[in-house]
């Protein structure tokens, strides 16, 4: 009964969203932008973070590819999907219990960096410094990507700035105040709205978001105070 | 090898819900604890709360909570489910939440996943004894989409689509295929029996 009880309260928490849920990448494979700045391990509050080239990371020996089964691809685009996989990065953050992962990609638009964050798979937090992915320490939730049952991946975007050479700020669009601005009518762009269970997406296709990040990525109104990291650099 | 993939699964996940609160029933007799093989499942009545969204609170007499649990002791799967009648038929309509341990998710991993419903049509729980649950298919929606038959919005993204139909639009939809036995996914198909009561 405990554990139903704290389900429930848990409801509301989860639909208390302050980032941006997109279906389409805002960032596709002919804006990608690498800076090894971004490389190496980082530390914000009591989180360790890694960002890492896709290719190197411990996610790449795995079957992580997309299999788009349904869609009739050529030789090249299957090529440039694999291209582009390893063009982005793979961000890590630990606590002690999990580790989550994620696709990071990185492009420069207006004299600023953006990012798109994407979740992929969450392991139990090694005790050891490595990371590695096997059967062992992937729990078995739906909230893993190839959990596909009734939950599916989304976008979120944001700002990256490199404050120096070992600091990086990470701020995250606000995705409750943004939700505000469109169903006002004051933010115009695509969305799905399920008001009964307060369920918010966005579902622009990446021209129209890049639009509009290029029309309002520079407005700090709209960026989160609460999702707003600062990484420091610790090698 | 853990195979990590956004695989296209034909089982009918929609954006909006497939009720609107007029449409809702209820039968006590859904409640309880159910068996099939290794997998119990424990529907009940959604504990006093405050916390849902406004709207869904004006019928949470009539949420249940449905939670799969495996001999391994699992929680494979934790939804609140309402019960509708279309046509003929009971269906259940179930939306995730999360269970005890992914609640201890990092909210910037969990919050970025779409939750989705999922549909259900359930028979058999009116005798007490038995409950059967066969998934719905989205195949015949597909079909329909294709061939252009019906005008239905979805989105599309390398690996994955989403479907969204209005509440109205599955209703029709689910009204006309819901005795033609190719709507619904056969492999996700059983019969529980009752193991307790409430």
């Amino acid at each position: 009964m405990k554990a139903i009880a704290f389900t429930i309260a848990f409801i509301m928490l989860l639909m208390l969203n302050s980032c941006l849920n997109v279906f389409q990448p805002f960032i596709t494979p002919d804006k990608y932008f690498r800076d090894s700045r971004l490389e190496g391990n980082w530390k914000a509050g009591a989180h360790n973070i890694n960002i890492t080239e896709y290719s190197k990371s411990p996610l790449s020996s795995q079957k992580i590819m997309d299999t788009g089964a349904k869609e009739k691809k050529s030789k090249k685009d299957i090529q440039d999907s694999i291209n582009a996989y390893h063009k982005s990065y793979i961000l890590s953050f630990s606590d002690t219990t999990y580790t989550y992962y994620f696709h990071m990609q990185m492009t420069l638009k207006s004299k600023s960096y953006f990012f798109q964050l994407a979740p992929i798979i969450y392991t139990k937090t090694s005790t050891i410094d490595t990371h590695i992915i096997n059967d062992q320490n992937v729990p078995e939730s739906r909230f893993n990507t190839f959990g596909t049952e009734g939950i599916m991946s989304t976008y979120s975007f944001g700002r990256l700035t490199f404050v120096n050479s070992s600091q990086l700020q990470l701020q995250f669009f606000d995705g409750d105040k943004i939700k505000d601005l469109i169903l006002n009518g004051q933010l115009k762009t695509s969305y799905a709205f399920d008001r009964l269970y307060d369920n918010f997406l966005i579902t622009a296709d990446s021209n129209e978001l890049d639009k509009l990040i290029g029309k309002y990525g520079n407005n700090d109104e709209l960026f989160s105070s609460k999702n707003n990291y600062s990484f420091i650099k610790m090698n | 090898m853990v195979a990590i993939s956004i695989t296209l699964g034909g089982c009918l996940n929609t954006f909006y819900p497939i009720y609107q609160p007029e449409d809702l029933v209820w039968n006590e007799k859904i409640l309880g604890t159910w068996r099939f093989e290794d997998k119990t499942l424990l529907f009940t009545k959604l504990p006093e709360t405050n916390t849902l969204p406004k709207p869904l609170s004006a019928f949470k007499e009539k949420i249940i909570l449905v939670r799969e649990i495996t001999d391994k002791n699992t929680e494979t799967s934790n939804d609140i489910a309402l019960l509708i009648k279309i046509g003929d038929h009971y269906f259940l309509d179930r939306f995730p939440v999360p269970n005890s341990s992914e609640q201890r998710l990092s909210p910037l991993y969990s919050n970025l996943f779409l939750r989705q419903h999922s549909v259900y049509r359930v028979d058999s729980f009116q005798t007490g004894e038995k409950l059967f649950l066969q998934r719905v298919s989205d195949t015949r929606l597909k079909e329909q989409i294709e061939q252009k038959k019906i005008r239905i919005a979805t989105i599309e993204r390398e690996g994955g689509s989403l479907i969204l139909a209005s509440t109205e639009e599955l209703q029709k939809h689910i009204l006309k295929y819901s005795s033609d036995q190719g709507f619904y996914e056969n492999d996700n198909s059983h019969t529980y029996r009752r193991i307790t009561k409430k």
